[in-house]
């Protein structure tokens, strides 16, 4: 059936009205989200270490940050409330992938590093955010989690505790903050497109496409439509959940 | 995507034009929100339940819903229709099942699930 005749388009976005801020917003999963986002009517705010590609939408607003830092987080909010007041919806999704060894290999250092940005960023954007969120009795939290938050493979230790400690922070900020209507979710992709991925030797990547149902990589817009649904209000009654976005990995 | 609105009537995002979606237990509650909800998007959509929904309800979707009653022949063809065998199973097809696990037959079969379902499972 087509488009009924006569409906003029764009009057509101799913996100119209709404002020999104996206950690790792420079690349992959974050970058697909912030235009997707853009697209459905809501500012953004794209934060990352540094600027990538001029972003398609003139509503990504860039912002310098290492979401590890708590000053970094001081000096981002001001600057998002100076130009919007504050945010509705935030996507934690800055990670990175360490060096992916085992227990016995992995030196203090790059464990240090993966839990500063996978988990540590993520305790300081919810701390961030939250006042405003509870002060308004609205708000999205949206942690970027993975499916080796869930199952563990014999490599990258410090990735998958990291990524562990987001799905259950998660769980907490929703019983601890749903009274003021905050909602907090976990997204969950399995294999995607992206550099993080692409830094990753092809052989180990082959072998996660292999076991995946659907058989390949997920796109990362394919990430971004699932966050979309979460920091819409069509997920009104959604919180304290994981959401695998896996092409069946885990099922 | 946005929505698009005339008259101020909400007629969602379309995101399923083109698209045939069929709902069971969607007379009332939650089953017909869903199907008001996936018709606003462009779906049609085939309710089906053991009692129609109200007429003032199915009214709402116009042309883009219509009801198919629980073990009507229309539905039991739609059913059909999803299994690899292509028809509905016999009961007799099922106690055939029961009477080879009941036999020594099959001695070595211990806490298997097996299913009589033409393929669909």
């Amino acid at each position: 059936m087509n488009a009924l005749p006569g409906i003029p388009s764009n009057l509101s976005g799913r996100l119209s009205g709404k002020t999104a801020l996206i950690t790792g917003g420079g690349r992959g999963i974050g970058r697909a989200t912030a235009e997707l986002f853009a697209q459905e009517g809501a500012a953004v705010f794209a934060a990352d270490l540094e600027h990538g590609d001029p972003y398609t939408s003139p509503a990504i607003h860039f912002l310098a940050l290492d979401v590890g830092s708590e000053s970094h987080w001081v000096a981002a909010m001001a600057e998002v409330t100076a130009l919007h007041g504050g945010v509705d919806v935030l996507v934690n999704n800055a990670g990175i992938a360490g060096s992916q060894k085992a227990i016995l290999d992995e030196d203090l250092d790059s464990w240090d590093r993966v839990v500063s940005v996978n988990q540590t960023g993520v305790f300081l954007g919810m701390r961030a955010v939250l006042p405003t969120m509870r002060a308004n009795k609205r708000g999205s939290i949206i942690n970027i989690s993975s499916i080796w938050g869930i199952g563990a493979v014999p490599i990258a230790a410090a990735y998958q505790a990291s990524k562990a400690a987001v799905r259950h922070i998660t769980k907490h900020a929703a019983i601890a903050y749903g009274p003021d209507n905050v909602r907090v979710n976990s997204v969950h992709p399995g294999i995607v497109d992206t550099p993080l991925v692409q830094a990753q030797s092809g052989e180990s990547n082959a072998q996660v496409v292999a076991r995946t149902p659907l058989g390949r990589m997920a796109r990362p817009s394919e990430i971004a439509h699932a966050l979309l649904f979460l920091a819409s209000d069509e997920s009104s009654f959604v919180t304290g959940a994981e959401l695998y976005v896996d092409g069946g990995y885990l099922a | 995507m946005v929505n698009q609105q005339v008259d101020g009537v909400d007629f969602g995002t379309q995101r399923l034009v083109g698209k045939v979606a069929l709902i069971t237990g969607a007379s009332g509650g939650q089953g017909f929100a869903e199907a008001q909800i996936f018709a606003r998007e462009g779906a049609r959509v085939v309710l089906t339940d053991v009692a129609p929904p109200p007429e003032s309800l199915l009214r709402e979707l116009g042309a883009r819903g219509c009801f198919i009653g629980a073990n009507s022949p229309a539905q039991l063809e739609i059913y059909a229709a999803m299994i690899p065998a292509r028809r509905i199973g016999t009961p007799l097809e099922v106690a055939e099942l029961a009477l080879f696990l009941a036999s020594d037959a099959s001695r070595y079969i211990i806490g298997a699930e097996i299913t009589v379902d033409g393929g669909i499972g």
